[in-house]
Order: structure tokens, then sequence, then C-alpha cells
């Protein structure tokens, strides 16, 4: 027998009936492609994708057998199907808020919808890796639909072409930075595979077993697929290119990257780390807790600076990139729960707040400028009461959800015994304060400034009232999530050299 | 002297002049012209060591995807500032290249020496070839990157089409 025959009788037939969720999101993107090319029904395109997204979030629930397969390529896992849930969840609410943002712009185009749904699938594939290959395209699905997305900000409105322009340059930007990303990550898969000669996260994890086993190869192997891991994450020193492409996106736009596109790389990050290097913890979990450090300072630092709201919350995102990546500094159970914790109330915290401000950028003569926010309690209550409370959530005061995934950060540091991050994670959050709660404070304590007459969708108030509802419920029982995330991460760490 | 020693001898003294009026020529259209004759003598010359995937691989994406890209670049660059007549560069360029010619040359004489292991090892190349060995992985156990590949170039597409697309074209939504 040849060894093309041996080969292909070893191969058997996948398992499409795992695959189901990543099958109806990819018909999906085609369908509402075809849509967009015959008619021009705005509505049809948005009910069948949010159609089509709820059709695979069911399907993800439907699956109760996990299964590694596409030939050891592709693993589901509960990991990755709690992960698969709520990537589909938050896209679904960001593709709420799509068509009224950018029909008020001017933006509208059907591309947007499908290639959101590429980018989500390119995130589902992401987070149920197995192997660096199937990391890498995933990865790179998500990064190049996220590039083209960023520069979509193509108006008609000709008071909004400074926009235009800035769009694109944020685009170029996050071209030109996660193209040098992906160029780290394929050269350290390169010296990955030159030193263990295997791409599978299992047979690396068997081949690097102790210090002795790490050679200069692997050693650099590592460094490099942190920076590049980093890069994406976008923590600091890599961070340059988030508060640009960030700011010059859509808003919509913004919260996808911001949320759901972060909420991925946070998920793989754990899942590379844990899976494929899990004895040598030592060296990254270091390396984690450098740049964590290095995020919490810069981001906190910078963001007291801004004036202009969604860039401040950039930085935010950079800083809470920090919170979340400390969690790595204690490679213990207890950290990797932490990790995931956080992971997932961030996405609540955050779709709150940036839809907040594509629901206020629809109306004339908002900018974002702070002095915007001046008095709005008084224009419209209820808006500036949630936003008080994304904002208590993502400073982290107690009754809200951010304080339980900053404790539980923590206390793995504390267990860990690693007392400078911890030191550090108190600090700046204390500090954070300083502009998370300028924004409340200008909303309570000032007379308006512009008479600004504000109209908000009901597709908006509903999200953003359900936003604050689970970071309320979440901050009061904070179990519901806990036990969860102290699950996933047992059955990641029962995983390792299975 | 055999067929194949002459067409390496050829392949190589072509291959070695076209560099060489690569490094020195002054007009930058013919230095791109002049790089493509020394990728596709380089792939000859893979061809004549019976390297063929890597010699078609060469072709296919130095000599026509990535040449054709420089070309590109430089017929759209109106004025195009790469003037190589400036000498102070050289003091730079020159040490920097042998260190990069002695590292690629350390790695090159290295790998030859590792690479005879894993599953297709000497015996099973020489039965099979390189393009078929390749070719089995990449559609047998690699075939779901390979087709999620597609879908990354579709989307670029995409992007490519509306992000290029003029201004007055936009009216019709």
């Amino acid at each position: 027998m040849s060894i093309i025959e041996q080969l292909v009788t070893g191969l058997g037939v996948p398992n499409f009936a795992v695959l189901i969720p990543e099958i109806i999101v990819l018909i999906t993107a085609f369908i509402v492609f075809f849509i967009e090319l015959f008619t021009k029904n705005r509505a049809l395109i948005t009910a069948t994708t949010i159609a089509g997204l709820l059709l695979a979030l069911l399907s993800v629930f439907s699956i109760s057998q996990g299964d590694i397969t596409l030939y050891g390529l592709y693993i589901v896992d509960s990991f990755s199907l709690l992960f698969k849930a709520f990537l589909i969840l938050s896209t679904i609410f960001i593709i709420a808020t799509y068509r009224p943002y950018f029909e008020k712009k001017e933006i509208y185009f059907g591309e947007f919808y499908y290639l959101t749904l590429f980018a989500l699938l390119g995130m589902m594939i992401m987070v149920s890796s197995p192997n660096l290959v199937t990391f890498y395209i995933g990865l790179e699905l998500m990064s190049i639909t996220i590039y083209i997305l960023i520069g979509m900000y193509r108006t008609k409105r000709k008071d909004l072409f400074d926009y235009d322009y800035k769009s694109k340059e944020g685009a170029f930007k996050y071209l030109i930075i996660g193209g040098v990303g992906t160029a780290i990550i394929s050269y350290a898969i390169a010296l990955l595979y030159g030193a263990t000669g295997t791409f599978d996260f299992m047979e690396i994890a068997s081949l690097a077993t102790n210090e002795e086993s790490i050679n200069i190869g692997l050693l650099a192997g590592i460094v490099l697929l942190i920076i590049g891991l980093a890069l994406k994450a976008s923590a600091v020193p890599f961070h340059h290119w988030t508060p640009d492409a960030y700011e010059a996106a859509p808003t919509p736009i913004t919260t996808f990257m911001a949320v759901t596109a972060k909420v991925a790389t946070y998920a793989i990050i754990l899942r590379v780390m844990v899976e494929a290097l899990p004895y040598v913890s030592e060296d990254w979990s270091f390396a984690w807790a450098l740049l964590a450090a290095a995020s919490m300072i810069v981001g906190n630092f910078i963001a007291l600076r801004q004036k202009n709201v969604k860039r401040m919350l950039a930085y935010s995102s950079i800083a809470h990139t920090g919170y979340i990546t400390a969690a790595l500094a204690a490679p213990t159970g207890m950290g990797f729960a932490a990790f995931i914790f956080y992971s997932l109330i961030y996405i609540f915290m955050a779709i709150g707040a940036l839809v907040f401000l594509t629901a206020f950028e629809k109306n004339e003569g908002w900018t974002n400028h702070i002095d915007d926010f001046k008095g709005l309690a008084k224009q419209s209550p209820l808006m500036a009461l949630l936003m008080l409370v994304f904002m208590f959530s993502l400073l982290g005061i107690p009754p809200t959800v951010g304080f339980m995934g900053k404790l539980g950060v923590f206390l793995a540091l504390i267990g860990s015994e690693v007392w400078w991050l911890a030191v550090v994670l108190v600090i700046m959050s204390a500090i954070s304060a300083g502009y998370y709660l300028r924004v409340v404070s200008v909303m309570y304590m000032y007379e308006p400034v512009k008479k600004l007459s504000f109209s908000f969708t009901g597709a908006e108030r509903a999200i953003l009232i359900l936003m604050a509802i689970i970071v309320l419920i979440l901050g009061i029982y904070p179990t519901l999530f806990w036990n969860v995330s102290t699950t996933m991460s047992s059955i990641l760490i029962a995983s390792i050299g299975r | 002297m055999d067929l194949n020693a002459i067409s390496f001898w050829v392949f190589s003294t072509l291959a070695v002049l076209s560099a060489i009026y690569v490094v020195f020529g002054k007009n930058i259209i013919y230095t791109v012209l002049s790089l493509i004759s020394t990728l596709i003598m380089v792939s000859g010359l893979f061809f004549t060591m019976g390297a063929e995937l890597v010699g078609a691989l060469q072709i296919l994406i130095y000599a026509v995807a990535i040449v054709v890209f420089y070309v590109l670049v430089i017929s759209t660059v109106p004025q195009f500032k790469g003037q190589a007549t400036d000498g102070k560069y050289m003091l730079l360029s020159i040490p920097v290249g042998f260190i990069v010619f002695l590292e690629l040359a350390y790695v090159s004489i290295y790998g030859v020496w590792q690479s005879s292991t894993g599953i297709f090892d000497e015996k099973v190349l020489s039965e099979l070839g390189n393009a078929k060995a390749v070719g089995t992985m990449l559609f047998t156990k690699y075939l779901f990157p390979f087709e999620v590949a597609s879908l990354i170039l579709l989307v670029a597409m995409i992007g490519a089409i509306i992000l290029g697309r003029k201004k007055e074209d936009v009216q019709g939504v």
C-alpha cells in the first residue's frame, strides 16, 4: 500500500454534526450576499442576518457531544462552544444597531452584514482550533475582514468627509500593523514547527514538557507568538493601531472590534497558552504579566487625557486587555477561571458603553466630545442612568459585575503570590476612576451646553436596558458565570496531555 | 558534458548576470525586468536539480505575482523617488547583505542535513515526487485551512472592490 493510500484510508468522513453553527453562519453569509445583490430591501437583509445568527446560536446548544474532527484540525469542546455562543450573541446585539446608524451617516452598504458574518466565522474557527494552522487561518479571516470594515466609512454627506478620510487612515494603519502581527505569528509558527515538528497543540505540549526541553528555536517561537497575540489583543507596547482604528471606524464596527473580535482573541490566547505550552507556564506567565502591567499603566494614563469619549473607550479597552491578561500571570485553575469570567462579562459592559455612543452619534451635532455629555441627565435621564451603570461597571464599583471581574483576577494573583501585579491592578483601577467618573459627573453636575434633541430606536433602548440589567444581576449574583468559568477552566486543565 | 550540466551553467550564468544588473542598473523598469529574469533562471536551476515543485512555485509566486506587484507600484506612483545612485547607502547595505548571505547559507546547509526526517523520507519522495507529497497533505489533512483560505481571498476581493470604487458610483445604492 502506498503512503497516499495509507493517508486517505486513515481519514474518514468529517463529523459535520458538530460543525452546524459554522455551516449556518457561512450559509447565512452567502444568502445575505445574494439578497444584497438582487434586492435593495434593507429590512430583509437585517432580518435574514439576525435570523441566521439566532439559528446558529440555537444550534450551538443542540450539540451535546464534542469531537475533534476535520482530521484533527478542528476541536469542538465545551470551551469553544461557550465562546461561540457568546460571540454569536454579541454579534446579534451589534448587528441590531447597524441600520439606523449607517442610514443616518449615509454609509449604508449590504456588505457590512455579510462581512461581519465572515469575520464571525473566522472567530469561530479561531476559538475551536487545536492546531496552529487552523488558528492562523481563522485569525486571518477575522483580521482581513475587519481591516475592510474599518475603512467602509464612505459617506455621501459633504460634512462628514473628514470622517471618511480618517476611516481610511485608521484602516490603513491597522492593515500595516496587523500585517506585521500576522508576519510575526507566521514566523512564530514556523519556529515552533521547526523546533517540535508538529502544528498540533497537544503534540507541542508533549514535547515541551519541562524547562530543559526548551531550546533556542522553541523559545524564540514562544516569544514571537506572544508578541503577535499581544498585538492582535492590543496590549501595550503593541497597541498603537488601537486608538486610531477604534476612533476612525463607524461606531457599530468599533463595537464589533472592541467586543467580539477581542473576546475571540482572548479565548485563543488562553487556549494556545494552556493547551500548547502547559508545562512551561513559568516562562509565558511572566511575559504576560509584563504586558499586562504595561497595558494597565499606559492605557489608563493616556485615557485620562482624552477629550473624545470614543477614543477614551479605545484606551480603556487597552487597559482592559491588561486586566484580563493579568490573570495569565497566575497560571492556575483560579487564574484561568478569572480570565474566562472577565472576558465574558467584558462583552456586556463594552457593548453597553459603545452602543450608547452609537445611539447618540445618530443625532445631529453630537461629536462624542466630553462637552456633549454635559447635562445629559436632564435631557435624557434614562440614557444617562444606563451610561452610569456601564461606567461604574468598567471602573469596577461593587453593585456592578466589573467589580467581580477585577476581584477574581486580584484573588488569582494573590493566590499565586504575584503581589506586584495585584498592586498595579488596584492602583490602576483607582486611577481609571479619573476618566470614567468624569463622564458621569459631566452628565449629572453640569447644565446642558448645546440644545440637542435626541431620538433613539427601540432596538438601541432595548439593548442598553438589557445590558444594564445583565451587568447589575451578574454583579449581585456572579455565581452564575463564575461556575461556568470554573468548570471551563477545569476542563481546559483536564484536557492537557489528552 | 551532459545536458544537465550545460543547462546548469547556462541558468546560473544568466542568473548571476541579471542579478548584477538588478543591483547596478539605473533604469528602474529594466532592473525589475532583470529581477524577473533572475527569478526565472533560479527556478530553472531548481528544475535541473529535480525540485520541480519549488521551481514551479518560484515561477508562480515570485516571477508572476510579486514582480507584477512591483511593476504595478512603480507605474502607479508618479515620479518614483527610488533613485539608486546615492553611494552612501552602500556603506550600510554591503555589510548587512553579507550577514544575511551568511545566515541564508547556514540555514540552507543545515536544512539539507535535517530534511530527511518526517513521514516523507527520501525513499517515499523518490517514489512520489515533491508535488504529489505536498498535494497529498494539502488535500487530505490540511483540506479545511485550504478551503478557508478561499474565503479569505473572497473577502479580500470584496474589500478591494468596495474600498477602491469611485465616489460617484456609490450614488445608486
